[in-house]
């Protein structure tokens, strides 16, 4: 009897204990980490044990976005309160800095939104104020530094705090709205940078190759260039060389045609080349003998691989956002130089435009995984004249055992008779050959069940089937109910969490 | 290194409990131990300042995460995935607290990473009084040093 007294005792005791603040710092510390910047900085008014803990936190976001102020229609009010919580937003910045005493920050973001421009009384104040944030995260050793402007208030300063000769950097991410001019100082010193990724760039003289050159350890590049045209530049052609030893995988992201690439590398594995909207042809030079993985999205022509593709496993080949005529001739090329591929992945203009070349058609010995893909085209398609294309396409892959569709555009007509279609696009002799089968993405669609079910139905040999994404147990019930001809196929659903957390 | 076998575990109040070798490792401290001496492999490990019931949490922990290491087809990513939800969901605070302080001094980042995003989850998205209330926290400002805090600190409130 007393000892159980005694227990409840205890236990009303503990209750009355502040536990979790006699853990030790370490472990506050590393709870707080899990937060954003902003919410661990919340933790400071819970008691003076909480006071000055986040600001130890090894990863801090600044993450700037101003107010809207709807009902306010008196102008200077709302650039007085706009400048009143950016003055506010820099102290807390700045003690923070203050408080860490020049502890190591693992990782570092300041971002700015779009709003931010509206605040008029951006100074030279708070200009310096912006920088000696960035100065300050890099000499605090950050090693992840990631800073995003949306507006052209304020300009990321790339030659002044020291970003390109940081010693300890090994993530670089640089995004100004519109654009930036990467007018970089020299020397460039970047010796443990592994990833860089920079949007909307307009890049100034040699800055790209001494920013390579001065990157030994560079992996992995994500470059974006801005869509504006510099109205004083002459109209010459840029040349844009890439040409390192050490990065293995490139992103290039056009938006204009008057450049061309020049890509020379033997260690590069994966290569993104992605050409939205211009209105001349990129020119590109890629000599990469040791490619693994080609997506490309980007019109068939103006392209040049100056080495065979026989390295290649996997490739995507899509068209981008382009008005071009694209003629089956040179996309029956393109495929040339990827039939060695174990997975390919085409886009729906791709397949439109084989339609009436079916014969030309390489044979893709090693092929064993198709995919399909909209190629992000704004123009209007026939399902049925590219659908047409695959039982070809199945005819010219022995190896093929999978099938997947990406994401499809929903434009499929809805009254068409499905299984008229389905018959033509995937005749029972062809998907007898399917093990598996993925939808990434299922948007519900009427005809979307109908081809699940019509596979389900005909695939002797299924052995897996995978619908995603975040399903509705309504639609996973529905395609669990569809009978399947093939008894040890798996299906496999992405189901949709059941409650949604809410970020606050 | 030790031969692949069993290791026994002692906690603070006498319980021992006989586990395999990979079980024990995913603790980096033990590991370290084993690694350097060997008599370690053979003879009892004392887990101090962790007492029983504990350290057969910590042990069922170790052991999903160690057999899912070894063979990803049994115990898939979503499986651990769903272990790990369901391990920490069934944790009172107390437990929660003493699994926090032993999977720190034994190294076992993993289950640190997901107790601490636990606790870090109670926190998001609530007032400071709520904050206060779950955890016990006793506010030690006056109310004058709590406004000036808020006062100071509008970007984050």
């Amino acid at each position: 009897m007393t000892s159980h007294r005694h227990k409840a005792v205890k236990t009303t005791l503990d209750n009355y204990l502040d536990r979790i603040s006699a853990l030790p710092d370490e472990i506050l510390i590393h709870i707080l980490s899990f937060l954003s910047t902003k919410i661990a900085a919340r933790t400071s008014v819970l008691s003076t044990r909480w006071r000055y803990l986040f600001a130890s936190i090894p990863d801090i976001d600044f993450e700037f976005e101003l107010k809207h102020y709807h009902y306010c229609k008196d102008k200077t009010l709302i650039e007085n309160a706009h400048s009143w919580s950016f003055y506010a937003f820099i102290f807390l910045a700045s003690k923070i800095f203050m408080l860490r005493n020049a502890a190591p920050i693992r990782k570092f973001k300041l971002s700015l939104g779009a709003l931010w421009g509206s605040l008029v009384s951006v100074d030279e104040w708070f200009q310096s104020a912006l920088d000696i944030l960035i100065s300050a995260a890099l000499s605090s050793k950050v090693q992840e530094l990631k800073i995003f402007i949306g507006n052209s208030n304020y300009t990321i300063p790339l030659t002044t705090v020291g970003i390109f000769t940081s010693k300890t950097l090994v993530h670089l991410e640089l995004h100004q709205h519109e654009h930036l001019d990467l007018d970089l100082p020299n020397p460039v010193f970047l010796p443990n940078l592994k990833v860089l990724n920079m949007q909307d760039v307009n890049i100034v003289d040699d800055s790209l190759q001494r920013l390579i050159k001065g990157s030994p350890l560079l992996e992995e590049l994500c470059l974006g260039f801005s869509c504006l045209v510099d109205e004083d530049k002459d109209n010459n052609v840029q040349v844009i060389h890439f040409s390192s030893p050490s990065i293995k995988k490139l992103i290039i992201q056009l938006w204009r045609g008057d450049c061309t690439i020049v890509l020379e590398s033997n260690n590069l594995e994966s290569l993104r080349y992605i050409v939205l909207g211009c209105d001349s042809e990129p020119q590109a030079i890629i000599n990469a003998p040791n490619l693994k993985s080609l997506a490309y999205y980007a019109p068939p022509v103006g392209v040049n691989f100056s080495q065979n593709l026989n390295s290649l496993v996997e490739a995507t080949i899509a068209v981008g956002r382009l008005n071009y005529q694209i003629t089956s001739q040179n996309v029956i090329e393109h495929l040339n130089r990827v039939q060695g591929v174990k997975s390919l992945c085409l886009g729906e203009h791709i397949l439109e435009a084989l339609c009436n070349s079916q014969d030309l058609l390489p044979t893709f010995k090693n092929l064993t995984s198709l995919g399909l893909q909209s190629d992000g085209s704004f123009e209007d398609i026939d399902h049925f004249l590219y659908w047409k294309t695959l039982p070809a396409l199945f005819e010219k892959a022995p190896k093929l055992e999978a099938f997947v569709f990406h994401l499809i555009q929903d434009s499929a007509s809805e009254d068409m008779e499905f299984e008229c279609l389905f018959l033509v696009a995937f005749p029972i002799c062809c998907i007898k050959q399917l093990k598996e089968i993925e939808f990434k993405s299922f948007e519900k669609n009427e005809y979307e069940f109908k081809l699940v079910e019509y596979f389900l139905r005909n695939g002797t040999a299924l052995k897996k089937m995978t619908v995603g994404k975040h399903l509705m147990p309504s639609v996973c019930k529905r395609i669990l109910s569809f009978e399947k001809c093939s008894e040890d196929c798996q299906i496999v659903l992405d189901e949709a969490k059941k409650v949604l957390q809410l970020d606050l | 290194m030790a031969s692949k076998g069993n290791l026994t575990l002692k906690s603070c109040n006498g319980k021992e409990f006989i586990v395999e070798e990979k079980v024990a490792v995913m603790s980096t401290t033990i590991k370290n131990m084993v690694d350097v001496d060997d008599s370690f492999a053979q003879g009892v490990i004392p887990i101090i300042g962790v007492d029983g019931k504990i350290l057969a949490k910590l042990i069922e922990y170790c052991k999903e995460h160690a057999e899912a290491d070894e063979d990803e087809e049994v115990k898939s990513e979503e499986y651990l995935k769903k272990f790990d939800e369901k391990f920490v969901d069934e944790l009172n605070l107390n437990d929660l607290y003493d699994l926090l302080k032993a999977s720190n001094y034994l190294e076992i980042t993993k289950l640190l990473n997901l107790l601490c995003q636990k606790v870090a989850s109670m926190i998001k998205g609530k007032k400071p009084e709520e904050i206060r209330r779950i955890f016990n926290i006793k506010n030690d400002f006056t109310p004058e040093e709590e406004e000036e805090i808020n006062r100071q600190n509008p970007w984050a409130f």
